[in-house]
């Protein structure tokens, strides 16, 4: 067993993280030093940029390596670092939600993983430790998650705690796990074409634009001859429809390659495991994470799909965690969930299998629709104007179709919400072309809140919410008696339960 | 000592309890902070209309910003009328917002720490504002503006006495 009394330091190959760190650093002032050079051409300067290669280039390194250290005293883990300004972060261990293990590029090469812990309160990236071996990093994991769940078991227990309860965690780890999905090439591939491409599509986009005037030059220099007396200004002129369709055809192809490239980048290799009480992530091609989750902080379930990926019969799973505001979700995601394996994931989180006489909740969709009428309706006004201005009646026949389209979409997605609950669940579904689901325990919710704008006092109807410790969630459109009631179950259900939600 | 079994539809339904208001001087307090929110606007406007000297701007803006003014005192107005909170034996129940009604309900043994805050225009009022945090993150707190002092205090030791009780 691995022994944190004592304070720890990392891997002594962590300098070499170090100084790959400040190349970055190094190389804008290696260009702005010779541009200096060249201008004043003063001694003094070559030399405090000699000196200033040397302190970042080594010697900050060392001391960043020297001063960083980490260890475990009585039921906090401690970690130390900073040369000026120093840092002592004391983690209680019964806080940490989970350990994760990651790998960037440059860890790889030097075959050093990095250490981040996770508590409800605080950015991932805080509490990182980088610049661990493999075996330390994955036995100093498994003596956090232990000891986390020690102190967390004791707190259950009282006092009463007895030396094969200590054990528990670590037998449970060894001997329960077991392998609930991975993903090969074929799979990644899927998920890549089924991508929602209009992300990527736009990020391709913002790629051209930005080395365009780069690829403009390359271009001429070696087809000019094709190109002669072929502006590119005048290409609109020429053959307007053509042009449309081949750049239709052509941005399409860049979002699906780009989709394509980014979920290998992002899923290659992944494996999702039970190890005990936890669950275990393992992705990434270039960026390796190891993400691992305890089952029973898992505040919320939600399954996202779209029509794509209907088609192929799978949705997308995210788990999310206690997080505070504002950081960005750090919530781990199963890719490709089949029906079997949703249920699977269902039963393994919660439990529970939604009970057949749940009590549902429709919206009322109509007011979805009135609402994007609203919204959409001044827009429809102004293109209408503008094209009879201009005489260009296509443009407004364009604007009351992409009109009629939205407002009969938000019609099906108000269609297509209800809220569904039980005794230990409530499940939140909306959208029609994508569908989401989103499951929530009763016991883990933090508050119940009913809202409207003045508009629907009239109508009676009333938005509903739930607040969880992983962000709220909740549905537009019902009726307000309805919503009252099942604001008033939920709640009283919270009241009633005695069960840790943290 | 007694333990029946609760079932949770029998609980009493929040509708039957009555929302206790605030302060009558809440409303004065609230009237008054926006009239000095609007103080700075009309210096600008003025200085605008000697800077730019244009007809059309001196006729419209002392206007827009009387609308502006109106606008923000009746809404405020209105909202004093809406805001009011229920403290049950188990749990709070807030709610805020004319336009947009809000209605929080929290039980205490969600509830991770009170906070009793007051500002200079409070403080001449004799009010503060009881800040409930939930770990639900902002969207689920509770902020209970314009309370007599007394009564705040009172609310916060009832509260962390139910709270601690759950811990």
């Amino acid at each position: 067993m691995l022994d944190l009394s004592e304070p720890r330091r990392q891997s002594r190959k962590s300098i070499l993280l170090y100084v790959f760190k400040n190349v970055k650093a190094l190389i804008a002032v290696a260009l702005y030093s010779a541009f200096g050079i060249n201008n004043f051409g003063d001694y003094r300067i070559v030399i405090g940029l000699t000196a200033l290669v040397v302190i970042l280039g080594l010697l900050s390194p060392l001391l960043s390596y020297y001063f960083f250290t980490f260890y475990v005293e009585g039921d906090e883990l401690i970690i130390q670092k900073g040369v000026l300004n120093k840092e002592r972060k004391a983690i209680p261990l019964e806080r940490i939600q989970s350990v994760n293990i990651t790998q960037n590029l440059v860890q790889r090469i030097l075959q050093l993983v990095a250490v981040e812990v996770e508590t409800a309160g605080s950015k991932a990236k805080e509490l990182e430790i980088p610049g661990l071996s493999r075996d330390f990093a994955e036995s100093f994991k498994n003596l956090l998650q232990d000891k986390s769940l020690q102190t967390s078991n004791q707190e259950v227990v009282d006092e009463g705690l007895t030396e094969e309860n200590i054990d528990a965690p670590k037998r449970e780890r060894t001997d329960n796990r077991r392998e609930l999905l991975s993903l090969g090439i074929i799979d990644l591939f899927k998920i890549g074409i089924t991508q929602n491409h209009l992300r990527s599509g736009g990020l391709a986009l913002g790629v051209v634009f930005g080395f365009w005037y780069n690829i403009r030059d390359f271009v001429e220099r070696f087809y000019g001859n094709v190109f002669e007396g072929f502006e590119w200004e005048n290409m609109v002129g020429y053959a307007s429809l053509s042009l449309v369709v081949m750049t239709a055809i052509v941005f399409i192809i860049a979002s699906v390659i780009v989709s394509v490239v980014l979920v290998f980048n992002k899923y290659y290799g992944y494996t999702l495991r039970r190890n005990g009480d936890y669950l275990e992530i393992e992705m990434g091609l270039l960026h390796r994470r190891e993400i691992k989750i305890p089952i029973q902080k898992i505040q919320i379930l939600e399954f996202h799909t779209n029509p794509l990926r209907r088609l192929l019969n799978y949705q997308t799973a995210k788990i999310h965690q206690a997080q505070s505001q504002g950081v960005s979700l750090t919530g781990a995601e199963v890719p490709a969930c089949s029906p079997q394996m949703m249920e699977l994931l269902q039963d393994l989180i919660f439990d529970h299998g939604m009970d057949p006489n749940a009590s549902q909740m429709d919206s009322i969709a109509i007011s979805h629709a009135r609402l994007t009428f609203y919204i959409v309706a001044l827009p429809l006004v102004l293109a209408c104007a503008i094209s009879i201005y201009l005489e260009i009646y296509a443009l407004a026949a364009v604007a009351i179709l992409v009109f009629g389209w939205m407002v009969f979409v938000s019609y099906r997605n108000g269609k297509r919400t209800q809220i569904q609950s039980d005794e230990e669940l409530v499940v939140l579904r909306s959208g029609w072309l994508f569908h989401k689901t989103m499951l929530i325990p009763i016991y883990k919710i933090q508050a119940v809140e009913k809202w409207r704008s003045i508009f629907l006092k009239r109508r009676r109807q009333i938005h509903f919410t739930v607040h969880t410790a992983a962000g709220s969630r909740g549905l537009r459109y019902f009726n307000e008696k309805q919503v009252t009631q099942l604001k008033n179950k939920l709640h009283n259900l919270v009241l009633l339960s005695e069960r840790n939600w943290m | 000592m007694t333990n029946d079994q609760i079932y949770p539809a029998e609980l009493p339904p929040l509708e039957t309890s009555e929302f206790k208001k605030h302060p009558k001087r809440f409303l004065n307090k609230k009237l008054i902070a926006k009239l000095i929110v609007f103080v700075p606007l009309l210096i600008a406007a003025i200085t605008f209309i000697f800077i730019l000297d244009e007809p059309w701007f001196t006729w419209s803006v002392i206007p827009v910003w009387l609308v502006l003014l109106v606008l923000a005192l009746f809404l405020s107005y209105k909202e004093y009328f809406v805001r009011g909170y229920i403290l049950r034996e188990l749990d709070i129940t807030y709610r805020h917002g004319w336009i947009f009604h809000h209605e929080t309900t929290v039980p205490f043994n969600r509830i991770q720490h009170t906070e009793i805050k007051d500002g200079p225009i409070d403080r001449l009022f004799n009010l503060c504002e009881l800040e409930i945090y939930t770990a639900g993150g902002s969207s689920s707190d509770l902020s209970l503006s314009g309370l007599d002092p007394e009564d705040a205090k009172k609310l916060k030791e009832f509260i962390s006495h139910k709270t601690a009780m759950h811990a």
